[in-house]
């Protein structure tokens, strides 16, 4: 039942998982669990994160070369691998930002009146 | 190492750490480390689908699964190796059969002929009534060939068979004779020697299978002499080894066809008027862009022109025919390969029909299983492909077992037959044929394996753990029922197809009383060359050979016949008018046979009126048929005919009942035997027959060292029982016979497995209830009428379909029929009531079994 659940929020986070990645891994390179939790800090805990949704969304952005990794050991002793922005990564960062602004403030501008209303 | 490679190296441990990390957070905001990993875990959510869909990104991981998925398949399939083998066998004999078909319907329909450009082929030839082979003149295909602008060539052909005679023995051999298109035409390239250069006559290509069998390994055979027929010809080269003959027309009537393994090249006379007339088989290439339309308006036009120069009543009845060689080379046998075809599909259906019924069956057995890895995490879509892929394991097996069994089928095929249908001999598993087999597979891989899927996707993970091994929904069984009751109706479609080709193959067999075939040898001898040149030496010959054979020990009697090489267009009666060849031409010819005083005992020939001749006498006797149609209702004896214009009168002494001795699936011609003694032009060819005590061919080396003892020359040929040629004159209806019943006999096979399945399947699933019945006083005999009839709903229902099935399809088959209607009454009913008592059968093995259910022990174990 949980596997019904989680396959829904992974695609309704899908585009906007990506780009929360891209602008938390422009302040630095980060592993795994750190960008999650700058995530959900980063929102005041508004977004919640299902971790494991992460990692796809890692790797799919390996795959079209907008981040890139190194490995490396963590202070646990276990393999960890840290993820930093490539020069590619960075210019979609700033499209897709600009892109969710003016989405962003298109909703806005639906919403409002209709708040005013009430 | 590739970049996905590198990527998801150490991802587990990565998500270890992940989780470490969260519980270490957790512990310091102060819960119990018990507690701060169960929420870590659920922050995280599904580790194993995380896993999963992080691969999942990286392409390759559908292939890896795949594989996954395969392996898994061999694994479940190993487990249950009964459940493997007989979904395997199954689909190997539906496919095997399946493919044998195809394969046949792929050489002779589908694949084109092996010469260049062949759909430009087209075949010509004039016709007087429908049916007709048909003939062309030397001279008419000379002003075709010159004038006729639409084709790029025109070749005239025709066939002769020789005596060869080597240092080793005489031989016979079938000689193509082309004129020197043809090697342009069918794109021939010898592998040694070369081709006949232009005008070049005495020159002939030898197959390269006759050439290893006349000169195996001998270096030297370009340039040799050779004799056929008394003429001397030098062999110019060997034609490779898959080139053949593929021109259609059959070599002579009375003839057995064979390959042709000489190649002559001739000239074809081109002179109007008196003289022998050549009739040729001709077929043309159009030129491209030049349409069948267009050269047929031509050939009229050339055949206008010639109607004025030279009128000839005789040509003007005819009616030209030009037609794609393909088609003229298939005609009707196109046909029967579809029915074929069609009928089986019958049995894949049937066979897919089982299969699915089968993973039904094993599908709720699964159920658990399937809902145990949905509860772990498995999405449906992950499920249906391993279970697609299950199904697709089997089908492939089952596809590469039915290759194996298509090869062996077309073997059986060629052996019993290899003529029966034109270019049969060419039927190989090509790469078409391959790709059907593979298609073939993957479709009947989704047709059984989706059944089970639509049970399995409506599966609740959590009603399928708690009933862990209850019975089914009743609308799975419903759909076995369906299924069951299906591939009954199929198999009685193909019961009765079959059914109905077996009574028109007793309808043909039934023979008169008196006519043994079976105790007959029939030898064809064929006068060639110089040595017969006089008339009087081959009916000397003929004389010579039964008065030898005669005297042998185990033969009766003995005869010829010209059965089949002498026709007339009508006999003159003395007294009527005579008829213009403008008359005779107008109906179907008759058969002149020039026989001898034995016929009648040898053939059992039942006289209706008067006497058999005696050899010498100038008489004749007539068939029923001729006399029906000759005569018009008077009193043929004592009149007087003549069968030829120049012959002699002859007088009527008797007729004889007609009698089928070279065709069986046609009605016998009108005939007129005649003493052989009197035909002045002597014979060109004759049929020897031999009626013998018991065994016919073991006749056959005395009859080749008679004749060989007369004259070291001629050699017989088509040795062999009436019998076998009366068998071998309906071959393609024995092959479609011997297909169809092949095909009727694995569908019920597989239709009482199918339906004794479900019944044992029913009684296993319903153990509990039955117990219950039996523990409440229920009789065994009311257990069994039960179990029972329950089967026999399924079966009747199956049985009224396939009814009303087979009076819609049987229509399609009346052309393979003979003297049976489609819809014919007691095949229906035999058939039908005897698959219902196999089935009736079939069903009562499983109530038997659930009749010795012990209670005590079936309501302990649930």
């Amino acid at each position: 039942m949980s596997t019904k659940r989680s396959r829904e929020r992974v695609e309704l986070l899908q585009g906007t998982l990506d780009l929360l990645i891209l602008r938390v891994l422009r302040l630095g390179p980060a592993h795994g669990h750190a960008i999650a939790k700058a995530i959900e800090r980063g929102s005041e805990d508004v977004l919640q994160v299902e971790q494991g949704s992460l990692y796809p969304a890692l790797h799919r952005l390996i795959k079209r070369g907008w981040i890139t990794f190194e490995g490396g050991a963590s202070e646990n002793n276990r393999q960890a691998k840290f993820y930093r922005l490539t020069a590619k990564g960075r210019k979609q960062l700033d499209v897709e930002t600009s892109r969710w602004d003016r989405l962003a403030a298109a909703i806005a501008r639906i919403l409002r009146p209709a708040a005013q209303e009430r | 190492m590739l970049r996905h490679e590198r990527a998801l190296r150490g991802l587990d441990e990565e998500i270890h750490d992940h989780i470490e990390r969260e519980t270490r957070d957790n512990i310091d905001r102060g819960l119990s480390p018990d507690e701060a990993r169960r929420q870590a875990m659920v922050t995280f959510g599904n580790v194993a689908l995380a896993k999963e869909d992080t691969r999942s990104v990286w392409a390759w991981v559908w292939a890896e699964q795949f594989l996954q998925d395969v392996r898994y398949a061999l694994r479940t399939h190993l487990g249950n190796p009964a459940f493997a083998l007989v979904v395997i066998l199954t689909l190997a004999v539906a496919i095997g059969m399946n493919t044998a078909v195809f394969s046949m319907f792929n050489a002779v329909v589908l694949r084109p002929l092996g010469y260049p450009n062949a759909e430009r082929l087209v075949w010509l030839s004039t016709i007087s009534h429908e049916g007709e082979q048909g003939i062309v003149t030397g001279p008419d295909f000379t002003d075709w060939r010159n004038q006729a602008g639409s084709f790029e060539q025109m070749v005239a052909y025709g066939y002769s068979d020789y005596t060869f005679v080597s240092p080793r023995g005489a031989s016979r051999v079938r000689a193509a004779r082309v004129t020197e298109d043809f090697w342009n035409l069918s794109g021939a390239k010898p592998v040694a020697g070369r081709l006949p250069l232009r005008e070049e006559l005495g020159a002939v290509l030898l197959s390269s299978s006759l050439a290893d069998r006349w000169f195996a390994g001998d270096p030297d055979v370009i340039g040799r002499t050779v004799t056929l027929d008394g003429r001397q010809a030098t062999i110019v080269g060997i034609l490779p080894q898959h080139f053949r003959f593929q021109l259609p027309g059959s070599p002579f009537p009375g003839f057995r066809p064979r390959d042709v393994d000489v190649y002559q090249q001739v000239r074809v006379s081109s002179q109007r008027g008196n003289g022998p007339v050549q009739l040729l088989s001709v077929v043309g290439r159009l030129k491209v862009g030049a349409t069948l339309e267009r050269a047929r308006a031509e050939i009229e036009a050339i055949r206008a022109r010639v109607a004025q120069a030279y009128p000839s009543p005789l040509n003007d009845q005819r009616v030209l025919r030009i037609v794609n060689v393909h088609d003229q080379l298939i005609g009707r046998t196109g046909l029967a390969l579809r029915v074929l075809l069609g009928a089986v599909v019958f049995v894949l259906l049937i066979a897919c029909a089982n299969v699915a019924n089968l993973h039904l069956a094993r599908a709720s057995v699964r159920t658990r299983e399937i809902a145990v890895r949905m509860s772990v995490g498995a999405s449906r879509g992950r499920v249906l492909r391993q279970l697609l892929v299950e199904s697709l394991v089997l089908a492939l097996l089952g596809g590469a077992a039915g290759l194996l069994i298509a090869r062996l089928g077309v073997a059986a095929i060629l052996r019993i037959d290899r003529y029966a249908i034109p270019r049969l001999t060419e039927a190989t598993l090509d790469g078409r044929v391959l790709a059907f087999v593979v298609g073939m597979s993957l479709l009947t891989a989704l047709a059984f394996g989706l059944a089970p899927i639509f049970t399995l996707w409506k599966t609740d993970p959590h009603e399928a753990l708690k009933n862990a091994n209850r019975a089914m929904s009743p609308g799975t069984s419903s759909v076995r029922a369906v299924l069951a009751a299906a591939e009954v109706a199929l198999a009685l479609i193909l019961l009765i197809g079959a059914g109905l080709m077996a009574k028109s193959a007793y309808r043909m067999y039934d023979y008169t009383p008196g006519f043994e075939p079976e105790r007959v040898l029939t030898a064809k001898v064929v006068f060639g060359g110089p040595g017969y040149a006089n008339p009087q030496q081959s009916l000397a010959f003929a004389t010579t050979l039964m008065d030898r054979v005669r005297r042998e020990p185990g033969v009766e009697a003995t005869s010829i016949s010209t059965h089949g090489f002498m026709l007339s267009g009508g006999v003159d009666v003395e007294g009527d008018p005579v008829r213009t060849p403008e008359e005779l031409g107008q109906r179907p010819p008759i058969l002149v046979n020039a026989t001898s005083a034995g016929l009648k005992r040898v053939m059992g020939l039942h006289l209706l009126r008067g006497r058999w001749f005696t050899d010498g006498e100038a008489a004749a006797v007539l068939n029923d048929s001729l006399a029906r149609r000759e005569m018009s209702g008077r009193d043929p004896i004592g009149r007087r005919i003549k069968v030829t214009e120049t012959g002699p009168w002859l007088t009527i002494v008797g007729v004889v009942a007609d009698l089928k001795y070279s065709q069986l699936d046609a009605p016998a011609d009108p005939e007129v035997y005649v003493p052989y003694t009197r035909i002045e032009n002597g014979l060109f060819a004759f049929t020897a027959l031999i009626l013998t005590a018991n065994d016919p061919i073991s006749l056959a080396p005395t009859l080749r060292k008679v004749m060989s003892d007369i004259d070291n020359t001629q050699v017989p040929d088509d040795v062999m029982s009436l019998e076998q040629g009366l068998a071998e004159s309906i071959a393609p209806r024995r092959l479609n016979l011997f297909m169809f019943t092949t095909f009727a006999a694995a569908a019920i096979f597989v239709a009482m497995i199918g339906v004794y399945g479900i019944m044992a399947y029913s009684v296993s699933q319903r153990g509990y209830e039955i117990g219950i019945r039996m523990a409440l006083g229920a009789q065994r005999r009311n257990v069994v009428s039960m179990v029972v009839s329950q089967g026999m709903q399924v079966t009747f229902a199956g049985i009224t379909a396939g009814v009303a099935g087979a009076l819609a399809l049987t229509q399609f088959m009346k052309s393979l029929l003979y003297e049976v209607q489609p819809s014919d009454p007691l095949t229906f009913a035999v058939l039908t009531i005897g698959l219902g008592t196999t089935a009736f059968v079939a069903c009562c093995i499983p109530a038997l079994q659930a009749a010795f259910i012990d209670p005590a022990v079936t309501l302990r174990c649930e």
